[in-house]
């Protein structure tokens, strides 16, 4: 009796937990699924009454039309834009920060504390605080409405983030590998280049990849830094077109600057989420 | 294996020599070995160029936010004239004081506390029933996993974007869902009332933090170690007795660091409320950074908004120290 009461509980159990699996599973995908339904929608069928959740006819076409050279959505030219910038700036902020995370982990020198609590406590500090004097500097420069102009404060704004997911890559690297190498007469420049570098390459593409999807989503910086068509990046792009255009084009958009950064969330999913612990705690 | 060891505490040779060098140099005096110069010589080049970015585009530009801040409210947005003497001259706590006597500027700061209650409320108990059943094992665990850190991914504005097309008030799809479960006969205006229209916000920006909020608490819940529940358990412990004795309280620095974060993420929130109501209706999703925002660019209005920057600051940090205070208390 006492087992049959034991087994029911545990019957109970786990019916609740595949149940709170589905509900939780179904509000995680509904923003999605929404974005995804009205991209596949001509605009009449959108506002039919009562509501079709399935078109009768998929209208795959939005996605063609979307991407017209002088389309109101700028799709086309701030994709690759988008794509510029975030890969130089991860690439720029990976070359920095992998330097200076190696020092943290494993340099002594004076103040190693002190930088990193500054590091870490600007990474707190709201964009807007800096925003306003680098646009009062950049403008005139000249510099605003150039790649640069977004490539430099995107890679400043990650540069603590991922100075801290890197630092705690490298405590991962065991040091006897690195002591065995300066045993055998080897420099500490040698054992970078030689051993860790090596030994890094996987946290260090993670990092890149951290970087790059948190570029590819930055959208105040270039709402302040720039306006012209030539460097408008995807999620600019986007906003400026939210009057008056076909909800399936703008649809279908949002669906073209989400895809690049799911696909690599998706392979890189292990690391991204141990970077967000990682970070977050460190934070 | 461990008489093999070197017979210091330090894991590393490296770091075995360069403190014994310490050592010898404490004695000797303030020289220091040639190894562990070489080492930090090393080291500063290593933390140049992200300290030298770092203090260019953050510490440069804070100084000159403060010294705007003080300066008149609207002035022109080049870095000559805030080091003109004309305005120089000028310097006074205006902008500061302005704030008390600005209404939406009062009705932001509300707005903000609202919005982080209820994010840290909501968001924190949704984050915190996923990551309880992800800590079980069970059928679809690594799909659902997946679908969690979905939207990190996603850019925040097309996050706004999409919410924009489930509150949307003819096409929506939270009215259709509604519509069809019976709840509503007439579309609802999300949009178009100011509490409502703040809750909708709220909730695409919860949905964009759950991966976070989410990691966070399953890392906590993977560090209690599973003993303590099994003898919970055969003691007679009921799996609500277990949850608030044994996971809340061995979990709550965890939550501590989340809410501390959520509060700094929230203030920084910016992309959602621009896509769906830019603020509006009647300023009641106005919040700081966006009045911030539009003090600064859209009137022109430099001085006061690097004011209003500094005033959120100075709050948020308190926030943060109280962290660091309790913290503090919790580990002595």
């Amino acid at each position: 009796m006492r087992l049959n009461i034991h087994r029911l509980k545990k019957l109970g159990s786990t019916l609740l937990t595949y149940f709170l699996a589905l509900v939780i599973g179904l509000v995680m995908a509904f923003p999605l699924l929404t974005l995804a339904r009205v991209s596949l929608f001509r605009r009449l069928d959108l506002y039919a009454k009562p509501i079709q959740w399935i078109p009768q006819t998929v209208r795959w076409q939005n996605y063609v039309d979307v991407l017209a050279p002088d389309h109101i959505v700028p799709i086309r030219a701030s994709i690759t834009n988008s794509f510029l910038v975030a890969f130089a700036a991860a690439s720029l902020t990976v070359a920095i920060t992998s330097l200076a995370a190696y020092a943290f982990a494993r340099l002594r020198f004076p103040g190693r504390n002190s930088i990193q609590s500054m590091l870490l406590s600007v990474y707190l500090l709201p964009a807007m605080l800096f925003l306003i004097p680098i646009f009062m500097i950049m403008r005139p420069l000249k510099l605003l409405d150039t790649h640069l102009s977004l490539i430099l404060p995107y890679t400043v704004w990650m540069t603590p983030f991922v100075t801290m997911i890197l630092k705690d890559f490298f405590n991962t690297v065991p040091e006897e590998i690195e002591d065995a190498a300066f045993v055998d007469g080897c420099s500490r420049l040698g054992v970078i280049w030689r051993v860790v570098l090596p030994l890094a390459g996987p946290g260090l593409v993670a990092a890149w990849v951290s970087a790059f999807i948190m570029s590819w989503n930055e959208f105040l910086t270039p709402l302040i830094l720039t306006s012209k068509l030539k460097v408008i990046t995807t999620t600019l792009g986007l906003y400026t077109s939210t009057y008056d255009i076909e909800l399936g084009h703008m649809a279908a958009a949002g669906i073209y600057a989400i895809l690049p950064v799911l696909i690599l969330t998706l392979v890189f999913q292990r690391r991204i989420e141990q970077g967000i612990v990682a970070g977050a705690v460190k934070g | 294996m461990k008489s093999f060891r070197l017979p210091r505490k330090n894991k590393s040779i490296s770091g075995a020599l360069s403190e014994g060098m310490r050592g010898s140099a404490q004695r000797l005096g303030p020289s220091i070995g040639p190894l562990e110069r070489q080492e930090r010589r090393l080291a500063y080049a290593f933390i140049f160029p992200a300290l030298f970015l770092i203090a260019a585009m953050y510490l440069v530009p804070t100084l000159v936010t403060f010294v705007v801040s003080f300066e008149p409210a609207k002035m022109d947005p080049n870095i000559i004239q805030v080091f003109d003497p004309v305005n120089l001259r000028q310097i006074s706590f205006d902008n500061y004081l302005r704030s008390f006597r600005d209404p939406v500027w009062l009705k932001a700061m509300g707005n903000t506390a609202f919005y982080i209650v209820v994010v840290v409320v909501l968001g924190m108990s949704f984050s915190m029933v996923t990551a309880l059943v992800l800590n079980q094992s069970f059928k679809g665990r690594g799909f659902l996993r997946a679908l969690i850190l979905i939207p990190w991914a996603v850019p925040p504005i097309v996050n706004g974007t999409t919410w924009g097309l489930i509150y949307h008030a003819d096409i929506g799809t939270m009215n259709g869902v509604l519509r069809q479960l019976g709840l509503i006969h007439q579309d609802l205006l999300w949009l178009g009332h100011p509490r409502l229209a703040l809750f909708c916000v709220i909730s695409a920006t919860i949905w964009r933090l759950i991966p976070f909020m989410t990691l966070l608490i399953l890392a906590g819940l993977q560090t209690i170690p599973r003993e303590i529940y099994e003898s919970a358990e055969v003691d007679g412990a009921s799996a609500v007795q277990r949850f608030f004795y044994i996971t809340l309280p061995n979990i709550r620095m965890v939550l501590l660091t989340v809410v501390t974060l959520l509060v700094v993420w929230v203030t920084k929130a910016f992309d959602e409320i621009w896509a769906l109501t830019k603020g509006g209706p009647s300023y009641g999703t106005t919040v700081m950074n966006l009045w911030t925002y539009r003090q600064s660019f859209d009137f022109l209005r430099f001085g006061y908004g690097s004011a209003l920057a500094y005033i959120t600051v100075v709050l948020m940090g308190i926030v943060v120290v109280v962290n660091f205070l309790i913290r503090r208390r919790g580990e002595v």
